[in-house]
């Protein structure tokens, strides 16, 4: 993958994609991790002990849908986008995603590292250890979508400022 | 002329609701650094600076108390955090 280009900040634009990353953004909006029950507890969890009185069943009600129907939201805008993914397995894939859809990508691609993280449960020191070099396994190719996913998210940051 | 007492809401619920509320936010290793600062900037209107210091707060301590208020905007703001997949929580103030 080649450094990241921004057009005019008008848009991130991915280039030279190897099959593997082309495939995880393809993934994006519909990573079955996100109905695990592991997942939904860290995307929706509880807003306050059971002590602040009426406050857990009002937030489960009406907040907490509100929430799910967002972020379904923000993964529509990233399916459109990666729809438009062009090139081939040989020279590579190429994105180009629209300023407009920064906060879109930021949140979906958050939606996914935290879902991968609760469900393959990982802590600080999974995050700081070396990088799996030839992942063997679902739970290291979770990692490396998490550090992937995340450098992305930091240049979507950098180019919202 | 007939009189119909209605139901006042006892002592202990009306002062559940008044006074101040904190909102916590609580580690979680996944949220990045420059994302966790972005989101109290734009969610409280902080400063860089102010947002970096309850990042760093959260990031070394686990948690940090980011704003104290009325319950209602307190409420508020803790949907956007949510919104914004950051673990906060609402808690009274002690007296």
């Amino acid at each position: 993958m080649s450094e990241d280009s921004r057009q005019g900040m008008t848009a991130l634009l991915l280039k030279n994609l190897p099959p593997h990353l082309a495939e995880w953004l393809q993934g994006l909006p519909d990573l079955p991790g996100y109905s695990d029950p592991l997942a939904e507890e860290r995307l929706f969890p509880d807003p306050c002990s059971s002590k602040v009185s009426g406050l857990l069943e009002d937030w489960k009600s009406y907040v907490q849908p509100e929430l799910a129907e967002l972020f379904r939201n923000s993964r529509e805008v990233v399916r459109q986008d990666v729809s438009r993914l062009t090139g081939n397995p040989q020279e590579g894939f190429s994105l180009s995603i629209p300023k407009a859809h920064f906060d879109a990508w930021i949140g979906t691609l958050n939606q996914c590292r935290l879902t991968l993280g609760a469900i393959h449960q990982f802590g600080e020191k999974d995050l700081e250890a070396d990088l799996p070099q030839n992942p063997d396994s679902e739970r290291e190719d979770a990692l490396l979508q998490i550090h992937f996913f995340g450098y992305l998210q930091e240049l979507l940051i950098k180019g919202s400022d | 002329m007939s009189t119909e007492l209605k139901d006042l809401p006892s002592v202990s619920e009306t002062t559940e609701l008044s006074g101040a509320w904190n909102i916590i936010v609580h580690n979680d290793p996944i949220n990045l650094m420059s994302y966790v600062t972005l989101v109290f900037r734009r969610v409280f209107g902080y400063s860089t600076e102010r947002a970096k210091k309850h990042m760093l707060e959260v990031h070394h301590r686990g948690r940090s108390v980011v704003w104290t208020g009325e319950r209602e905007k307190a409420e508020l703001y803790l949907q956007q955090l949510h919104s914004h997949l950051l673990l906060a929580t609402l808690e009274k103030v002690d007296p």
